[in-house]
């Protein structure tokens, strides 16, 4: 048996672990510590350490009755609950709670596909349906929509939604969050509330309509800790007639400011409809001294200078790559547009990588590299996880600033986050940029984290290091890991915190008795205030 | 009659077949007692990258058991073969995989009810001999450092006939593979393995 959540009387928690018992059955509670131990976030900066985040428990309800007996029960014992989907999220906190001793309240049994509505492209789900379900019925059942799904493809869609994830196909769907269309939530009283259309029992239009009547509510259970979401709306995109991949490339490092421009245009103008990410294969390249020098020496470096370096290795400065979806004869004439766009800029080159007429077979599918581009889920990612000549890591945790989609800022990140590497005798790693949003960039850094507590005090200076950094230049993180959701939140400070004190009111309103994922984004519950476990 | 996509993996297995090595005669009447042992494999995964994965591969074949060749992305075999078997009745699997693979795998068949009963890291060290190290919290059966040792280069064939021979039934165990000794000699190394269910554990995702 695991050791009780901090404040809570030994006797109370188990008192409270038999009453959900009761409600759950035997075989749904675990609490040895073999059970409890598979909620470890596996990525952890802080495995091994006294205050790893670790859970004391884990219940697996099939119901909504059963999620409400819980909730009820825990309000007695003031019983912090930490609900997760899948629970993948690796990088991010995978399964382990946000404040230790916490219950996970483990939602992969709820895993129905409760509706799908080829009319009207729509689905509802429960929290347990990954993307791999999602896709195989659809599949299975030669129905001509795409999910958009997250890479790696394990996750579900409705825990990578309220995290806010993001994918790959049409504008409309790769922002997981803004393609959901409501939701049935179970608050922390034990009331259950639809939100948006699903307000009304009649409605026919709880997946097609989002704001129903009054404030739309729907976003304040996104990356944060009102409540324990138990179905979700999501819009899915009509299979087009074809797709074509293309990528271009521009031979100078300058070349990133106009061709940013262009192609962000090019998105909001929806000629491009795909995600879009730019990559540099000279500062990405295997680390050799002078590249680690011109990375390091920031903005110092002169575009000569990279010139220099660039010259003979017979690679372009910047790769974008990016889909159009439709019927042929329109995409012909989006990539015609592109290109004319863009052929004021000397020495681009454009290739076209991929052409798909769809359905795909079962022997096309597999055949596909870029497989989250096309509403593929796959596990491909893990492939990849050690860039070359890096020291092997346990896992990673991404750093995910926001920036605006211009080269400047992607450039000047580069120089920033490369002198806090140097700073601490670190090799920089990969730059890039991911629009998974039309008119903001992300752009990931990945973080290597161990199983030993040396390497990852260095992991967790890194990080912080890069945070402050980023921050002052207004670079903040759109999703964070558990560990520095605090930290995170601290640099959305404007009038003194006061985004924060509104999280922390609505909490207030919300779970006076603080049973919800305490700490989630650093949203604390007025009794847990000031505290960390 | 075989599906279409049972067909095709079975032409990834003979097609694997045909390029690995044969094993060697003394490693295999080695493993002749172990493979009237061996127990029902829903699946064998093995790298189709590597000499030794396809070597794994064909002599998991050759014993008749759903040999499948798969790189780095196990995703397609786990959202159209694993996953919607073990949701109906979890079955025990084996591979010779890299470590990222089966991390996934490893991590994804928690919420069925299964665990590790063999994993044991392949390297090969600068002097080109394989290392052989167990990496899981819990002993293997008896003899199987001195089988891969005696069965020298074919000790992909060897590792097979102990990832198909060993145990039914799994212990809970917490500790995934660690991917940070993957790389270590500056080449990927492989993993043998097998899961098999736990015992008295109801899988969190079944019917």
């Amino acid at each position: 048996m695991q050791q009780p959540p901090p404040r809570i009387r030994a006797a109370d928690f188990n008192t409270a672990v038999r009453r959900i018992t009761d409600v759950v059955g035997r075989d749904w509670v675990f609490t040895t510590n073999d059970d409890v131990a598979l909620y470890r976030d596996a990525y952890s900066p802080k495995w091994g350490e006294p205050d790893e985040l670790v859970a004391s428990a884990a219940v697996a309800p099939i119901s909504v009755e059963d999620v409400q007996a819980i909730v009820r029960i825990a309000n007695e014992y003031q019983l912090p609950l930490y609900p997760i989907s899948t629970g993948r999220n690796l990088t991010y906190g995978g399964s382990a709670p946000s404040y230790s001793g916490s219950v996970v309240v483990d939602l992969k049994r709820m895993n129905r596909i409760l509706e799908v509505s080829e009319r009207d492209q729509t689905c509802l789900v429960e929290p347990g349906v990954s993307y791999f379900d999602m896709y195989r019925y659809l599949r299975q059942n030669t129905i001509r929509l795409w999910i958009d799904t997250a890479d790696p493809g394990w996750g579900g869609l409705v825990g990578n939604a309220l995290d806010r994830g993001g994918g790959y196909t049409a504008t409309d769907f790769r922002d997981h969050f803004d393609a959901h269309c409501g939701m049935e939530v179970v608050l922390p009283s034990g009331e259950v509330v639809r939100t948006g259309m699903g307000a009304n029992p009649k409605s026919k239009t709880w997946q097609t309509f989002k704001y129903g009547m009054g404030p739309w509510v729907d976003g304040i259970f996104s990356q944060s800790n009102y409540g324990i979401v138990t179905k979700m709306g999501f819009w899915l995109m009509e299979e087009p007639e074809a797709a074509l991949q293309v990528s271009v490339n521009v031979p100078r490092r300058g070349d990133i400011v106009p061709l940013l421009d262009t192609l962000t245009s090019l998105m909001n103008g929806h000629v491009i409809h795909s995600q879009m990410q730019v990559m540099s294969p000279i500062m990405n390249g295997s680390p050799d001294p002078e590249l680690v020098r011109l990375r390091l020496a920031g903005e110092s470096a002169s575009d000569e200078q990279w010139a220099r370096h660039a010259s003979g290795r017979k690679q372009p400065f910047w790769v974008a790559t990016f889909a159009y979806y439709g019927a042929p004869k329109v995409i012909a004439a989006q990539w015609e547009h592109t290109r004319d766009r863009l052929a004021a800029m000397s020495g681009a080159q454009f290739s076209e990588t991929a052409r798909y007429t769809f359905p795909l077979s079962d022997e096309q599918v597999e055949s596909v590299p870029d497989k989250a581009r096309f509403g593929i889920p796959s596990l491909n990612l893990f492939g990849s996880r050690n860039a070359p000549g890096a020291r092997p890591s346990e896992g990673h945790l991404d750093f995910s600033p926001i920036l605006a989609p211009r080269g400047e800022e992607l450039l000047a990140m580069g120089d920033v986050t490369a002198r806090v590497y140097g700073d601490l005798g670190m090799t920089p790693p990969f730059l890039g940029g991911w629009m998974y949003h039309p008119r903001a960039m992300i752009s990931f850094q990945p973080v290597p984290t161990f199983k030993n507590a040396g390497d990852n005090r260095r992991t967790r200076e890194l990080f912080e290091r890069l945070m402050a950094a980023c921050a002052e230049r207004g670079w903040t993180e759109y999703r964070i890991h558990s560990y520095f959701q605090a930290a995170a939140m601290e640099t959305y400070g404007f009038g003194n915190g006061a985004l924060h004190r509104l999280h922390e009111t609505l909490k207030d309103a919300i779970d006076p008795n603080g049973i919800l994922s305490p700490g989630r984004y650093d949203i604390w519950p007025r009794h847990l205030r000031g505290t960390r476990a | 009659m075989p599906s279409r996509r049972e067909f095709v993996q079975s032409g990834m297995a003979l097609a694997a077949l045909a390029a690995c090595t044969l094993p060697a005669e003394g490693a295999l009447r080695a493993l002749e007692g172990r493979r009237a042992e061996r127990r029902r494999l829903f699946k064998v995964l093995f790298d189709r990258h590597t000499a030794e994965g396809r070597s794994f591969g064909a002599e998991a074949f050759g014993l008749g058991l759903p040999a499948c060749a798969v790189d780095s992305d196990v995703g397609s075999v786990w959202m159209h073969e694993i996953e919607p078997q073990w949701r109906r009745a979890p079955e025990a699997i084996a591979g010779l995989t890299r470590g990222a693979p089966l991390f996934c795998l490893e991590l994804l068949a928690r919420d069925y009810g299964m665990g590790l009963v063999h994993r044991v890291r392949h390297v090969r060290d600068a002097d080109g001999n394989v290392r052989h190290t167990s990496t899981l919290n819990r002993s293997l059966s008896p003899g199987w450092e001195a089988t891969l040792a005696a069965a020298g280069r074919s000790w992909a064939v060897a590792a097979a006939g102990l990832a198909i021979s060993c145990e039914a039934s799994a212990l809970r165990d917490g500790d995934l593979v660690d991917l940070s000794l993957q790389s270590e000699s500056g080449e990927t190394a492989l993993y043998s393995w097998s899961m098999a269910p736990v015992a008295g554990i109801r899988p969190l995702v079944g019917n």
